[in-house]
């Protein structure tokens, strides 16, 4: 399960530089209990972003440890990592680009080419449910694998929400009607916005008998 | 036709055969609706909806503002006899029942938690939680201390003395998920239980009441638009303008 991707693994190698000197092993750690929930950092990708950020002049050799085993080199991080670390903290992540998502063609495939539209939205709905249940039982190890656990879930959401109004908005291509699928289907002439909506979700005429049932 | 009411719908008596409109029903079912129907003044609510659950199972009904949701909770939880359709509840039929029936079934084996709690103003919370064991005309020294014992579960103990006016919509909410669990209910109705509150309160109140549930083996109905809230269900049931537009299996 992969939940965080696209992340430049130089900067988050960075910032974990800047709690102190580290080892290759010690950073690839640091990386994989931040991210518990996305894909383990590879050795290899730790030791190749090392060699860049050392290349850059934003992390150094700070010696080499030879105790017993294999000699590690330690690395620390210099004062041009930390300008760039605070820099890439301050920067805003661009929000995802729109377009480009398997979600989104798969969708508007579904939906402009009329295949069992209902019934897509209703698998999509499904997978989407069941992934973010499968993420709220994650046992929490720690405050910030959690939040990685909650980004997921809010995009989830959000992927649920955008497909009820998608599946609201996209005609099929070659037909006037537009899909007709979440709103006013058999409604007849009844509108969905009278105000009689609030006696469905809040029928107050039952509220006295329920508090002292 | 409405059978008589019996003695044994007077509180304070044991719930023995006090419930005559006891139709069979398929084993695991705690609830049972066909074709249910249902229109308000000017607006078609249900147009036919079947909903079962299982004991022990969580069913999320979800479906966009004005779907019809809340009118099949307020049916299945008998708060409302609907136009045409059965519901069976705990294998009785509701519509056979009597309203003093329905309130005493709802009273005795069934919990219900809505949006704004909707906890007697004059009571403070541990009389609150008391109320439907004292109506049951249980001692009160007993009712008030199993409602102690719910504030407590609910981490709502701090406010036990509490009139509900000032209280904090977390935790009239957390008194109302106790009062709607101190009977030991074998199913729960919630309907936008967590509507009303902030995002991290709100997930507390819902995993406090469905933790409690599934630790007592109960069936829970929870009315939600939120899909987070739904996430936590075993079921999906949705519905789309007063019928059911998909089930998802999400166990």
């Amino acid at each position: 399960m992969c939940i965080v991707i696209g992340m430049s693994t130089a900067d988050v190698v960075l910032a974990l530089l800047s709690r102190g000197p580290a080892h290759g092993y010690d950073l690839k750690r640091g990386h994989d209990t931040w991210f518990d929930q996305g894909r383990p950092l590879a050795f290899g990708q730790v030791y190749a972003t090392l060699a860049r950020l050392e290349r850059d002049g934003l992390a150094a050799v700070a010696h080499t440890e030879t105790g017993g085993g294999p000699e590690r080199t330690v690395y620390e991080i210099t004062p041009a990592g930390r300008a760039r670390l605070a820099a890439w903290v301050a920067e805003p992540a661009e929000p995802a680009a729109p377009g480009a998502d398997e979600l989104i063609r798969k969708t508007v495939a579904a939906l402009r080419l009329g295949l069992d539209p209902a019934g897509f939205v209703a698998r999509q709905r499904a997978a989407h449910l069941r992934r973010m249940r499968a993420l709220e039982q994650t046992p929490a190890t720690d405050p910030t694998s959690r939040l990685v656990v909650e980004h997921a879930v809010a995009h989830l959401d959000a992927d649920l929400r955008w497909l009820e109004v998608a599946a609201g908005y996209v005609s099929t291509d070659g037909a006037a009607a537009p899909v007709q699928l979440l709103h006013h289907v058999a409604a007849g002439d009844h509108s969905d916005d009278s105000p009689d909506d609030q006696s469905d979700d809040s029928p107050d005429d039952h509220s006295d008998d329920r508090s002292r049932a | 036709m409405t059978p008589p009411s019996t003695p044994g719908d007077l509180p304070g008596t044991p719930p023995p055969d006090h419930l005559a409109a006891t139709v069979p029903v398929p084993a695991g079912a705690v609830l049972e609706a066909h074709g249910v129907q249902h229109a308000y003044r000017r607006t078609v609510a249900l147009r036919g909806v079947d909903l079962r659950v299982d004991a022990g199972e969580v069913v999320a009904v979800t479906g966009p503002s004005g779907c019809g949701k809340s009118t099949l909770l307020h049916a299945a939880a008998g708060l409302l006899v609907p136009q045409a359709g059965t519901v069976t509840l705990l294998g009785r039929d509701l519509a056979r029942l009597t309203e003093d029936e329905r309130a005493l079934l709802r009273r005795r084996e069934v919990g219900i938690v809505l949006q704004f709690g909707q906890l007697v103003p004059e009571l403070t919370a541990v009389d609150n939680v008391a109320l439907p064991l004292l109506l049951d005309g249980h001692p009160a020294d007993g009712a008030r201390r199993l409602a102690l014992d719910w504030l407590e579960r609910c981490g709502a103990e701090d406010v036990a003395a509490t009139m509900p006016s000032d209280m904090s919509g977390g935790e009239a909410q957390r008194v109302a998920v106790a009062r709607a669990l101190v009977t030991g209910p074998s199913v729960v109705f919630a309907d936008e239980p967590t509507g009303s509150l902030d995002t991290l309160a709100g997930r507390q109140v819902l995993g406090l009441l469905v933790a409690a549930v599934r630790e007592r083996g109960a069936s829970l109905v929870i009315v939600t638009h939120d899909n987070t809230v739904a996430a936590r269900s075993d079921r999906e049931v949705r519905l789309v303008d007063g019928t059911v537009a998909s089930e998802a299996v999400l166990r």
